[in-house]
């Protein structure tokens, strides 16, 4: 959603190396948004089938994955309707540890 | 054009009689990645390819013959959930299928894992967990669920087993392929006689489930079905209580013999020959005192004989359900791998065996695949 006076600047996402083959062989690259929101929506459109490991059938993020803004946790941000400025960066990281 | 034999023209064949001049192709599934084994000299030595799809559990590596040879890969993650990748050119290159398995959004269910796939005449069935069934008409591309099997009436008294709640075994009646059995843990034997329409338990012969519980109909603990292909109709089911033998209709215990009633895999040759790799115990994941043998019936589980020439001693893992198959060769052909990414073949019918290359993380599923002859 991009909000009629707010610019839309290009956000860096990064991806697991895992993924790479969802995302044209990026582990990195850009979209356009203007709040954190429209950036997620942005990556899930631009890559369909990235969107199929990140999310389940109700459309939740899987239990396991973390969605980072810069340094936070998009889970634990009030509101994702905030503007976005050059340099910021989208995360896809895994919530898995083992021995 | 066979795409399994890198282009070649080789006029593939079901089963083949010469096999000392065969090719044979093992597909081989890790809980992190997947490898190809060929022999082009009748199973005497092999090369390994891999890993392929590297950190992906790949629970089943198929060939989907009816295309020439497109591998389809079952690929799951513990945090990135299940897709389905296929290659056409015989593992070099992978693409992630467009769609795959998925129930319906607010079913309350999702494919965390997809087990094992099957196909007849151009569909291509898989089965996943969260238990569920799932047929593709376009070689893997698009997936659609079998409701009346996902939804079935006793659903709610499914049960997870220690690996989820899973539908693990596929198999089609080549003679009627409407006729579909398939098996869940902790659920049982499924049949329909209409393609998926309708289903129906199929248990008469084993055990019961366990007392008081809410829906006898299931409750039953099947870890492996296999088709006899030398007698379509019978079926074989490796179960918590030992072996079973399904004919007209019932089953019927077959595991006199056997040192164990405990186990994952079955086997069935294209000559009736019966393979099973029997464990300690439902508590001791692993073989009997550590004395890897795999079992052999060439009386369709009446009588059972140990085939350990050349297996291990001390060797306590375990073979998974899928991770014991035969090839369609005569000799038979058998292979298994183990929780220790070990893989033993034998070009004998079980007689003797030897190590393939290689170590692996745990071997999930082989599958083999004459291509020549």
């Amino acid at each position: 959603m991009k909000p009629p006076d707010v610019p839309e600047i290009e956000v860096t996402v990064r991806v697991p190396n895992l993924l790479r083959d969802c995302t044209n062989d990026h582990t990195r690259f850009t979209v356009s948004a203007s709040t954190v929101e429209g950036a997620i929506e942005a990556m899930r459109s631009q890559y369909p089938l990235l969107r199929m490991h990140l999310y389940d059938e109700d459309d939740h993020l899987r239990r396991h994955i973390l969605l980072y803004f810069n340094d936070e946790n998009v889970a634990w941000l009030p509101r994702l309707d905030v503007p976005v400025k050059p340099g910021d960066e989208l995360r896809v990281l895994q919530n898995v540890s083992g021995g | 054009m066979c795409r399994l034999n890198r282009g070649m023209n080789c006029g593939c064949c079901r089963t083949c009689p010469v096999a000392e001049l065969a090719s044979v192709v093992l597909l081989v599934g890790t809980t992190k990645g997947a490898f190809v084994f060929r022999s082009e000299d009748g199973r005497r030595t092999w090369q390994v390819r891999g890993p392929m799809l590297a950190g992906w559990h790949v629970g089943d590596l198929y060939n989907l013959d009816d295309t020439g040879g497109r591998l389809i890969a079952a690929t799951s993650h513990a945090a990135y959930g299940a897709t389905v990748r296929h290659s056409d050119d015989g593992g070099l290159t992978w693409r992630q299928s467009s769609q795959s398995p998925r129930f319906p959004a607010g079913s309350g269910r999702t494919v965390e894992s997809i087990w094992r796939f099957a196909s007849h005449d151009g569909l291509l069935y898989a089965g996943a967990a969260d238990a569920g069934l799932f047929v593709s008409a376009d070689e893997g591309m698009s997936w659609r669920e079998l409701a009346a099997l996902n939804e079935h009436p006793t659903r709610p008294y499914w049960e997870p087993s220690a690996g989820g709640l899973c539908l693990h075994s596929i198999v089609i009646d080549p003679v009627s392929p409407q006729r579909i059995w398939v098996a869940i843990s902790r659920a049982g034997v499924f049949t329909t006689e209409d393609a998926g329409e309708t289903w129906r338990t199929s248990h008469e012969g084993l055990p019961s489930a366990s007392a008081g519980h809410p829906c006898p109909e299931v409750g039953r603990s099947v870890k492996k079905l296999a088709a006899d292909p030398s007698d379509p109709g019978r079926l074989f089911a490796q179960t918590e209580d030992g072996v079973f033998r399904f004919d007209d209709g019932a089953w019927s215990k077959a595991s006199d013999g056997l040192p164990t009633g405990s186990g994952f895999p079955i086997a069935v040759a294209h000559n009736g020959d019966v393979f099973v790799v029997p464990l300690a115990g439902e508590h001791e994941r692993y073989m009997p005192g550590g004395r890897f043998a795999v079992y052999r019936s060439c009386d369709h589980g009446q009588t059972w004989r140990e085939c350990r020439n050349g297996l291990p001693d001390a060797h306590f893992v375990a073979v998974l359900r899928d991770g014991l198959t035969t090839d369609t060769l005569d000799p038979v052909g058998v292979y298994c791998g183990t929780t220790s990414g070990e893989l033993y073949a034998s070009a004998d019918g079980g007689d003797s065996w030897v190590a393939l290359p290689g170590r692996y993380t745990r071997i999930t599923s082989i599958r083999a695949v004459v291509t020549s002859c």
